[in-house]
């Protein structure tokens, strides 16, 4: 258990590497470092305010720095290939457009020079319809207050290790800005905010990366409609308050310690209607006050929750929480933490009275925090039946657990939760997908052949001397 | 050839078989007669491999190997009192799965299907069939094999008159191919009918090893001869007492037991002495008197 | 060996006719689909499980019910009859080859019962779910069929003694399962939690390694979800173990000595049956 906190502690400093305090983003570029400049610089260079500059189809190679307030438009999916040696597109007046590009920034430049496809240094800026990829950073805004990206795609380095690339949308030190309907794939974070409020994300898809969204010191953000999958972690907010966040996805964080949602010191955020299944840990909670979650469903975790006892006045209400291993894994004595009126898929009490609430409260504590105390290798029997017996009987004769986590209403069917966004099946990852394996049809096959072959009685079929060998 | 010696077999505090020490010759038809519970289907089960002596020993063929040896196995052929098989499988999966075990080729199932009268049911499950019929597959099983011992178990307890002709057919065969046949029984009519030997067996113990021909004059020996007379006169009695002193009246009827060879001498005498014989009947010595009186050392 | 093939066809077929495997097989893959449906059903239409998921939920059924399935069927079909034994064995091939045949016959047909319900389940994952997480599923597959051959060596240890004992055999057979499958952790625990923390825990790591179910919801949990599986415990078994690769090993043995032991005494009752 103490292994386990450090390393979760380890993740956390490591996900805290970008925050205030620690060095912040260095100097935009402004003119390039000796890479090749692109043939359409010529016609930026020849703009006047306001003007729409079109694009057709074909490959323009070389860097490209948009110091005036256009559109540049692309018909066709024209391509920019950036030199390489820093980013590829950078914006550097307020009230820029880019629409319909395909940007590879050949995998080169420097994290520490935040190379991006897109690198944005002003207010207003718009990106659309873009495909980005090969950057360390995809599109990166930086003090880009009402920035909009939206309908993007970014694929990034794949194979490379997080601390070696950079995220897909990364939002430095900019209020209002909106990111829509955006695909990122095989970054370090997909969407990473850092000190920048009144954001709103809506519709993006983050998956095969470490966390899928990450907020840093970002108060009252709105983010909703999203999926965010295998990774590290679905979202990670860390040192944020008054995040509001509904009908996201956060789905399949299996790797070691991952979560679905995972809150350090945050406060007042509102988690609405969204689907956390298939982690891991579905909620991880440390050092975080007055957050409330509502409606969510909580499915198919090794633990629905883990909760720190540095958190306080959480409150769970409404919730379902279906198939998990274990409810909760309280790290600490007690927790002031809220349930009520959840529905919890191992709750076996019946409602007698058909009010729709079991008869007596959910015992989400386990006798197993007791064992805990002073036998790490406890754990190794939490699953057997043994401990579910000590479960059942614990809470016939509740002696054990004198601080028991309880919901006091908690529901006996499933609610219905129509704004809960559901898990289909295009939600695999791409690399899981490859390669659809016919080995169950094999091994049904397989048991059926010897099923039957043995039915067929082979004693009949062949003559073979076999008393003469004994 | 099946050598017991000093055979001795205890299940827990019972002693089943004490000290047997009796050879049953090759080539010879050898009964074991006993009464129930006096060791018979333990000491078949000896020489099958399937009970191990307690002490002393069991060796089958001219080698003389251990019965308990699978390679002795090889020498015989076992039908168990009682024969069950998997009620899932045909007649002829059954006789298969032996047949293949004794690496025997195919024709042979249709042979000895044929001859324990089963070729029309062999494709039925055994669970359709009737006791007598399940046992007339045991005998079919058993014969499988061209085994130089044949060892059977009350084999004519549970067959069915079918069952039974094709037994004394079995026996009679192997007989003629000079092979060893030992079975066991409870029932004089197999004994006499089949047998060259008789190895009596009481109590666990050998009691007497005798000659189909000994045996019945051993009976008849203990027989009784009764005569029903017209006139129940008390000077019949005197001169039949005579020459059979144990001579009684039992309301008409005149009894004589004794040897059958003093039966003639005693029906003259009632004739002598103006007795008129309406009817007349001879019993056997019954099993368990013959028995008793062997074990009583009385023979 | 040809006599061992034959003996193991032979109850094999007899497995395969019984109703009792029939059963098996089909309440076997009904719950597997259950198991891999129960996400589906239980989050009201939230998508079916994906394999990596299936597998964990199906670790616990397959502790289970595989271990009583292969008691109690090995317990009923083992235990000698006296009628069928005795014909059987007076045959000329040694006890402990028919008893083997018949073993490994009724471990093929279990087996084959069972991948037939786990082949089903895996289909309709794969049909709504995709391939994901194959590999986990495999594991279980595997801990299930390594839990079969411990099991019916147990159940042939139990049954082969004098014929007529089949009801004390079945009683036996069921008082294993109970304390494989609980009354063992029971006992650890309750051991464990009256020793000191580093005493308890190499109590706790042992007793995990030592009883096949245990070893087996280890190696499972561990294969299918890395160290995760049980969180600092995992660490503390690896470094009792000396790493992962020789904790596989530990539990491997454990597995053979369970197959090991029990057909010794098998083999070593039946040679000394009375039939």
């Amino acid at each position: 258990m103490r292994g386990l906190a450090l390393l979760a502690a380890g993740l956390l400093q490591a996900a805290a590497s970008g925050a205030p305090g620690l060095p912040p983003p260095g100097p935009p570029e402004v003119e390039s470092r000796g890479g090749q400049v692109s043939p359409l610089q010529a016609l930026i260079d020849r703009a006047s305010p306001g003007d729409r500059i079109v694009v057709s189809e074909g490959t323009y190679e070389g860097d490209l720095v948009i110091d005036r307030p256009i559109a540049l438009v692309g018909t066709g999916r024209p391509l920019l290939l950036g030199s390489g040696a820093g980013s590829v597109v950078r914006v550097r007046a307020a009230d820029v457009s880019i629409e319909g590009f395909d940007i590879d920034g050949r995998g080169g430049g420097d994290l520490g020079q935040d190379t991006s496809g897109i690198h944005i240094d002003a207010p207003r800026a718009r990106v659309t319809d873009c495909h980005i990829r090969q950057t360390l950073f995809g599109i990166y805004l930086r003090e880009a207050d009402g920035a909009v990206v939206e309908r993007s795609r970014i694929n990034g380095l794949p194979g490379r290790p997080p601390g070696e690339i950079g995220s897909g949308i990364h939002v430095w030190n900019t209020k209002g800005f909106r990111l829509e309907d955006n695909l990122i794939i095989e970054v370090r974070d997909g969407l990473y905010i850092q000190s920048s409020p009144g954001g709103v994300v809506r519709g993006n898809t983050a998956r095969d990366l470490r966390y899928g969204i990450h907020y840093m010191y970002s108060d009252d953000n709105l983010f909703e409609d999203n999926t965010f999958a295998n990774g590290d972690a679905g979202a990670a907010i860390m040192y944020s308050r008054r995040i509001t966040f509904r009908r996201n996805r956060f789905l399949h964080n299996r790797g070691f310690a991952s979560a679905g949602l995972l809150f350090k010191e945050c406060d007042d955020v509102v988690a609405d209607d969204n689907l956390i299944a298939d982690n891991a840990r579905g909620i991880f909670i440390e050092g975080s006050y007055r957050n409330r979650f509502r409606r969510n469903i909580v499915a198919m975790s090794d633990m629905a929750l883990v909760i720190y006892d540095s958190s306080g006045d959480n409150v769970f209400e409404g919730n379902a929480f279906v198939g998990n291993l274990t409810p909760l894994w309280l790290v600490g004595r007690r927790t002031d933490t809220r349930f009520t009126g959840n529905y919890w898929s191992d709750q076996d009490e019946p409602d007698l009275d058909g009010d729709g609430y079991a008869d007596r409260p959910y015992r989400l504590s386990n006798v197993f925090d007791h064992l805990r105390g002073n036998m790490t290798a406890a754990d190794l029997f939490a699953q057997g039946l043994a401990a579910r017996a000590l479960g059942a009987a614990e809470r016939a004769f509740p002696v054990l657990d004198a601080v028991p986590v309880l919901d006091e209403r908690p529901l006996v069917r499933m609610p219905a939760l129509p704004e809960v966004p559901p898990l289909t099946p295009a939600d695999r990852p791409a690399a899981a997908r490859a390669g659809a394996a016919a080995w169950p049809a094999a091994m049904a096959l397989g048991g059926a052949f010897v099923l039957l072959a043995g039915g067929r009685s082979p004693l009949t079929r062949r003559r073979r001397d076999v008393g003469r060998r004994v | 050839m099946i050598q017991y010696r000093e055979f001795t077999k205890v299940f827990g505090i019972h002693r089943a078989v004490d000290a047997l020490t009796v050879e049953v010759p090759a080539g010879a038809v050898v009964a074991l007669l006993g009464p129930n519970g006096s060791g018979k289907t333990t000491t078949i089960k000896a020489a099958a491999g399937l009970v191990r002596p307690t002490s002393g020993e069991v060796r089958l063929g001219a080698e003389g190997r251990p019965a308990g040896d699978a390679v002795a196995r090889r020498l015989c052929s076992f039908l168990p009192q009682r024969v069950s098989f998997p009620d899932a499988l045909t007649g002829r999966e059954v006789v298969n799965f032996y047949r293949r075990l004794r690496g025997l080729p195919g024709e042979a199932t249709d042979r000895v299907m044929r001859f324990a009268s089963l070729n029309g049911a062999g494709n039925r499950a055994v669970g359709t069939y009737s006791g007598g019929m399940t046992q007339r597959l045991g005998l079919a099983v058993a014969m499988l094999p061209d085994a130089e011992i044949l060892l059977l178990d009350e084999p004519t307890a549970a067959l069915d008159p079918d069952g039974l002709s094709t037994f004394d057919a079995l026996i009679r065969s192997r007989r003629q191919a000079g092979q060893t046949v030992f079975f066991s029984s409870h029932q004089l009519g197999d004994v006499e009918r089949l047998a060259d030997l008789i190895v009596i067996l009481v109590e666990g113990r050998l009691a007497a090893t005798l000659t189909a021909g000994e045996l019945a004059a051993r009976l008849a020996d203990r027989g009784v001869m009764r005569l029903r007379l017209a006139h129940a006169e008390a000077s019949v009695l005197a001169r039949v007492q005579a020459i059979a002193p144990q001579a009684v009246w039992a309301g008409d009827d005149l009894l004589v037991p004794g040897p059958a060879a003093a039966r003639l001498g005693a029906l003259d005498a009632v004739r002598a002495a103006g007795g008129v014989v309406e009817g007349l009947s001879a019993e056997e010595g019954r099993l368990d008197e013959f028995y008793r009186s062997i074990v009583g050392g009385a023979t | 060996m040809a006599a061992l093939w034959l003996c193991a066809r032979h109850e094999l077929l007899l497995a395969v006719r019984s109703r009792w495997l029939q059963w098996f097989a089909a309440v076997f893959a009904g719950l597997a689909l259950l198991v891999a449906s129960s996400g589906y059903i239980l989050s009201g239409g939230h998508g079916l499980q994906d394999f990596a998921r299936t597998a964990v939920s199906l670790v616990q059924l397959v502790l289970l019910i595989v271990p009583l399935a292969a008691l109690v069927f090995g317990a009923l079909t083992l235990s000698p009859d006296r009628g069928a034994a005795e014909i059987l064995y007076a045959q000329p091939v040694p006890r402990e080859v028919i008893l083997a045949g018949r073993v490994f016959g009724l471990f093929l047909a279990l087996g084959a019962a069972q991948l037939l319900g786990f082949g089903v389940a895996g289909l309709a994952v794969q049909w709504s779910a995709g391939p994901y997480g194959a590999s986990q599923f495999l594991v279980v597959v595997a801990l299930s069929l390594a839990l079969t051959a411990v099991f019916v060596t147990v159940a042939a240890a139990l049954a082969s003694g004098e014929p007529g004992r089949r009801a004390r055999t079945l009683g036996l057979a069921l008082v294993v399962w109970f304390v494989a499958v609980i009354l063992f952790d029971l006992a650890a625990l309750g051991v464990a939690s009256l020793l000191k923390s580093g005493a308890a825990s190499r109590l706790l790591i042992t007793a995990a390694l030592v009883n096949p179910v245990d070893a087996g919801r280890t190696a499972a949990y561990l294969a299918i979800e890395g160290t995760a599986a049980f969180g600092g415990a995992s660490l503390a078994l690896l470094r009792f173990t000396g790493g992962g690769a020789s904790a596989g090993a530990m539990i491997a043995a454990s597995f053979l000595v369970w197959v090991a032991v029990p057909a010794w005494i098998a083999a070593r009752r039946l040679g000394r049956a009375d039939l």
